[in-house]
Parts: C-alpha cells; sequence; structure tokens
C-alpha cells in the first residue's frame, strides 16, 4: 500500500524522466515551440471527449487530447510546406485556432448542470494531487513506450538531431524519423498533462534539456543530466504543491527548472562567466 | 439587451482591428509567436504591480505590463544573442517562467480580487459592457470600448506615419540601416505598439486567444497578396468578418465568445489555404 504522497511522487518522476529524454531531442531539432502548440492543441480533443462521455475516462481522454495534440502538429508541418509562411505563423495559428476549439467545449462542459465537470480544468495547469492509482499505471505504460522508441531508433535519432545534412546524404528515412519524433513529443505531452498541465508543458520539455545542454557537447551525458535536472524539479514541485493546496503544480515546477536553466547558463564551463574570464585572459597577453 | 450586443460586437471589433495591424509586420518580420510571449509576460507585469498599488484600475498597471513586455523581448534576444539557446528555445524559456511566477503570485494573494486564472486564460468579453465609464454623471458607454478604441488610434497613427520605415526594416534592414534608419529601434516600436494592444486587448480575448487576433487575419491576407498596402488592408476585413462570424457561432452554440471568433479567424485561414492549393491563381 502505497501513500498518497508517494504515488503523486511517482507520477510525477515518470513525467520528469520522459520530459528529459524527448525534450533533448526537441531543442536540437530546434522544434522546441512546437511543443507549445501541441500542448495548446490538446484542450479540443480532452474536453471534446468528456462532452461525449460525460465522465472522468482518464483513458479516453488522454486519446483524445492524443488525437488532436497529433492533428495539430500534422497540421502546422502541411502550412510550413505547403505556403509561403514561416513556422511561426504556423505555429501560431494552429495553437489559437485549436485552443478556441477547446475554451468553446470548456465554456459548454462548464454550463453542464453535472457535478461531473469537476477537474477538466485541472488540465489547465496541472494538480498532480488529482492523479489516481489507475492513471499512474497509464503514465508507466506511456513512458515506457517512449523510452522503448527512443532506444530503438537511437542512432537515427542522434545523426538527425546533430547532421541533418549528413543523414540525408547516408540515405536516412527523414519524413520518417521526423514523424517518429513528433509521435513522440505528442506522447511526453500527454504523459504531462495532469501534472504540468497544458499551458506551461512547452516550458518544461525546454528547460531541463537547455540546462543540460550548457555542459556537455555528448548525447548521452546531456540525456541524463536532462533527467537529473527535470527530476531535482519535479519532485521540489510535488513537495511544495503537496503541501499548500492551492499552489498549483505546474507553474511551480516550471520556475524551478528555469532557474536550473537560468544558473546553468551563467556558471556553466561554456557559460557566460567562463567565456567573459576566457576573454579577459586572451586580452591580458 | 439589443443595444449590449451592439456594444460587445464593437468592442470585437475595435480589439480585432487593433490586433491584426501590428499582426502584418509581425508575420513578415517572422516574428509572429513573440506576440505569444508578450501575452504571457504582460499578465506578470499585470500582476506584480497590481500587488504593489493595490488597485486593478490604477494606470501605473498599464505601465508596468509595458516594462514587463519589452522586457521579454529583451531577455530573449540576449539569450539569443549570449549563443547558448537559439532563438525559440529562448523565447519558450522566457515567457512560461514569468507567466508562472505569476500564477503563482496569483493563487497566493490575489485570487478572487478582480484576477483569477479562468478569466486570464479566456477573458471576460461578455463583463465588458457592464464597465461603463462615465463623465459628470453621463453614461458615455462601456470603458473597455474607449480605451480599445484609443490603442486602434494609436496604432493607425503609428503605423502610417512611420509606414515608410516599417517597410524597410522589415524588408530590407541592412539598407535600412545604411539609409540611416536604425532597425533596432522600429524593431522596439513595433514591439511596443503590440505590447500596448495586447494589454488592453487582454481584458476582452484572455492571454492565449489574444495570439488568433493578432497572427491569424494577417496571415490569411499574406496568403492572398504580396502587396504590404493591399495585406494590411485585406487583413483588416479578415479580422471584422472573423469577429461577425465568430459573434454567429457563439450565438448558435451559446459559448465563449472569444473562442469562436479565434475558431472562426482559424476557418477562414484553412478556407484560403486550400482554395490556394485548388486553384493557384
Amino acid at each position: 500500500m502505497i501513500t498518497t504522497f508517494y504515488k503523486i511522487l511517482l507520477g510525477t518522476t515518470l513525467v520528469g524522466i520522459t520530459t528529459g529524454i524527448v525534450g533533448c531531442f526537441t531543442l536540437l531539432n530546434k522544434q522546441s515551440l512546437l511543443g507549445d502548440t501541441i500542448a495548446h492543441a490538446t484542450l479540443p480533443g480532452l474536453t471534446g471527449i468528456f462532452l461525449i462521455i460525460l465522465q472522468k475516462q482518464y483513458t479516453l481522454l488522454l486519446c483524445g487530447a492524443a488525437t488532436t495534440g497529433l492533428l495539430g502538429a500534422v497540421l502546422v508541418q502541411y502550412i510550413t510546406h505547403t505556403t509561403k509562411l514561416k513556422k511561426d505563423a504556423a505555429l501560431g495559428i494552429v495553437l489559437s485556432t485549436f485552443f478556441g476549439i477547446g475554451i468553446i467545449f470548456l465554456t459548454m462542459i462548464q454550463k453542464l448542470p453535472t457535478a461531473h465537470q469537476a477537474g477538466i480544468d485541472k488540465f489547465l495547469f496541472g494538480q498532480a494531487a488529482t492523479l489516481l492509482n489507475s492513471d499512474i499505471i497509464v503514465l508507466a505504460i506511456l513512458s515506457c513506450i517512449i523510452i522503448g522508441a527512443i532506444i530503438f531508433a537511437w542512432k537515427e535519432l542522434k545523426i538527425i538531431s546533430f547532421d541533418p545534412a549528413y543523414a540525408q546524404a547516408i540515405g536516412l528515412p527523414i519524413q520518417k524519423i521526423h514523424a517518429l519524433l513528433l509521435i513522440l513529443i505528442v506522447l511526453t505531452v500527454i504523459v504531462g498533462l495532469q501534472t504540468v498541465g497544458l499551458i506551461l508543458m512547452s516550458s518544461f520539455l525546454i528547460s531541463p534539456a537547455a540546462a543540460a545542454r550548457q555542459w556537455t557537447n555528448k548525447l548521452h551525458v546531456m540525456i541524463f543530466l536532462s533527467i537529473f535536472f527535470s527530476l531535482i524539479a519535479t519532485t521540489t514541485g510535488t513537495v511544495i504543491s503537496y503541501n499548500y493546496a492551492h499552489i498549483p503544480t505546474g507553474p511551480t515546477i516550471v520556475i524551478i527548472a528555469t532557474m536550473i536553466t537560468l544558473i546553468s547558463i551563467i556558471i556553466a564551463p561554456s557559460g557566460i562567466i567562463a567565456t567573459q574570464f576566457r576573454q579577459r585572459c586572451r586580452n591580458r597577453s | 439587451m439589443t443595444c449590449m450586443y451592439v456594444q460587445l460586437l464593437l468592442i470585437s471589433v475595435a480589439t480585432a482591428l487593433a490586433c491584426a495591424l501590428p499582426g502584418n509586420f509581425l508575420i513578415l518580420r517572422g516574428t509572429a509567436l513573440i506576440s505569444d510571449a508578450l501575452s504571457h509576460a504582460i499578465l506578470f507585469g499585470i500582476v506584480v504591480t497590481f500587488l504593489i498599488v493595490g488597485n486593478i484600475n490604477s494606470p501605473l498597471i498599464f505601465f508596468g505590463a509595458i516594462v514587463s513586455g519589452l522586457f521579454t523581448v529583451t531577455m530573449t534576444e540576449m539569450l539569443t544573442k549570449s549563443g547558448k539557446l537559439n532563438h525559440d528555445a529562448a523565447i519558450g524559456l522566457t515567457f512560461p517562467f514569468l507567466f508562472s511566477i505569476a500564477v503563482i503570485l496569483i493563487n497566493l494573494f490575489a485570487n478572487n480580487v478582480h484576477l483569477d486564472t479562468d478569466a486570464i486564460l479566456v477573458g471576460e468579453l461578455a463583463f465588458a459592457p457592464f464597465h461603463k465609464l462615465c463623465i459628470f454623471g453621463h453614461d458615455c458607454g462601456p470603458v473597455a470600448l474607449w480605451s480599445m478604441s484609443a490603442i486602434l488610434c494609436i496604432n493607425i497613427t503609428c503605423i502610417s506615419y512611420f509606414y515608410k520605415e516599417l517597410q524597410l526594416t522589415t524588408f530590407d534592414s541592412l539598407y535600412a540601416q545604411t539609409m540611416g534608419y536604425p532597425p533596432r529601434l522600429f524593431h522596439y516600436l513595433l514591439m511596443l505598439l503590440t505590447s500596448i494592444t495586447i494589454i488592453q486587448a487582454f481584458h476582452t480575448t484572455g492571454t492565449i486567444l489574444v495570439i488568433s487576433f493578432i497572427v491569424t487575419p494577417a496571415a490569411t491576407a499574406y496568403l492572398i497578396t504580396q502587396k504590404l498596402q493591399q495585406m494590411i488592408f485585406l487583413s483588416c476585413l479578415l479580422a471584422i468578418i472573423g469577429v461577425l462570424a465568430g459573434f454567429l457561432l457563439a450565438h448558435h452554440l451559446d459559448s465563449s465568445i472569444a473562442g469562436s471568433i479565434s475558431l472562426a479567424n482559424g476557418l477562414i485561414f484553412f478556407l484560403v489555404m486550400l482554395n490556394k492549393k485548388i486553384r493557384p491563381n
């Protein structure tokens, strides 16, 4: 029998591990803001499914979220490939349109007479305390799928992250690898929905990886550091929001993770202080 | 009742026009998502100033919001310039950080005191007509309508006065530099205009849907035309159509107006895009 606190901690740890790993690949592929759009695009799926089944069936809600999240990601790719619009415009259009639909559904849900609606708005900013035992099992399965897929396609993902031109030259199926990465981002966002919340999910994909990038040039070291940093953030965030009921988990985690990144940017071996110091030495000699 | 409906419509049209104008330049410069960053960061400025001043209607809140908006722009640029992060990671790191601090501050100190997290996300357009502007006891209509129209006038004035400079710095910043128009200055002017627009629009549209008002009409116009002047006029027209369609939609669904306008904007964009695809010119 595990206590509520350890159950929640287990849930957030899973989130920390998956975002830590997948975040490295999105950062290196310069896809950071795609996570933001995907996370916002999950809202219509989440609320739409809820409007149909009218109960908090966790697995089905997540399926809905994954569907619209993936649809949003595909639309972004489609717009950037077929029109003259740049990627940022495509991201903005998809994000705001999907979120608009989500808000329409959300206001419909809030007008429902039943008491079932409680909890849907917790997905916006995340509240780890609402995790149930069955939810944790779903999260664990999803995390295993994500980690398994990354181990399986490790070499391809690595090459495409560091040298896309070389990947093309040796004939790797670039389109397929990008599609895999897209699906991995969607799954990671789904894992984090209830804990971090969909509004701040993108930041949590970026900051641990960005912090880790400051300390190393090796991919496997970067991934372990990224997991380490994101676990610090999730654990501290969980402890704080568990003890103070009105503090949502998501923002707490994001603040801690960003602090780690900013400190890393300043004090890491390739960071601002070291660069300045080296420059000064060079000027003197 | 109809009177209130007309007022709502006028507020929405003013908001949509004011947002669409700077949106054109943001789209052309490839910095559309800075509107996302600004709208989140501005909340930080509003909350912090509110906690210091203690009055949500204080004009100081406006300045606090502008300062935090420009701070975000400067911070992302510094992070990008330092070479430690690429541009979109720098944006994605900065604004959620400020936004998170704002959300926690609201939850700790200001919940239910004119600021709550739901209203921030979706706006409270439906309540806008109830805040009336009274001059010498005369009812002069909703405050939101007056303030939004003022912002719209500022945007029209600035963009028409600096039209040549904005055009030049957008399309050829190197040439603009040699001609003596510093691109950075006009970049910051554009950021300032976007910030004050978002601060006002924020009350009616909320933090996230304001992106639709800024980005989508301008992007649709960009698909249709190549000329800047035509693009600006088209984006205004599309913004008005979006508002009207959104109102119809909201009425039928009995749902959020800002959400429906975003959906209408998106639908118009996808229709134009598919039309271009099927019949290229």
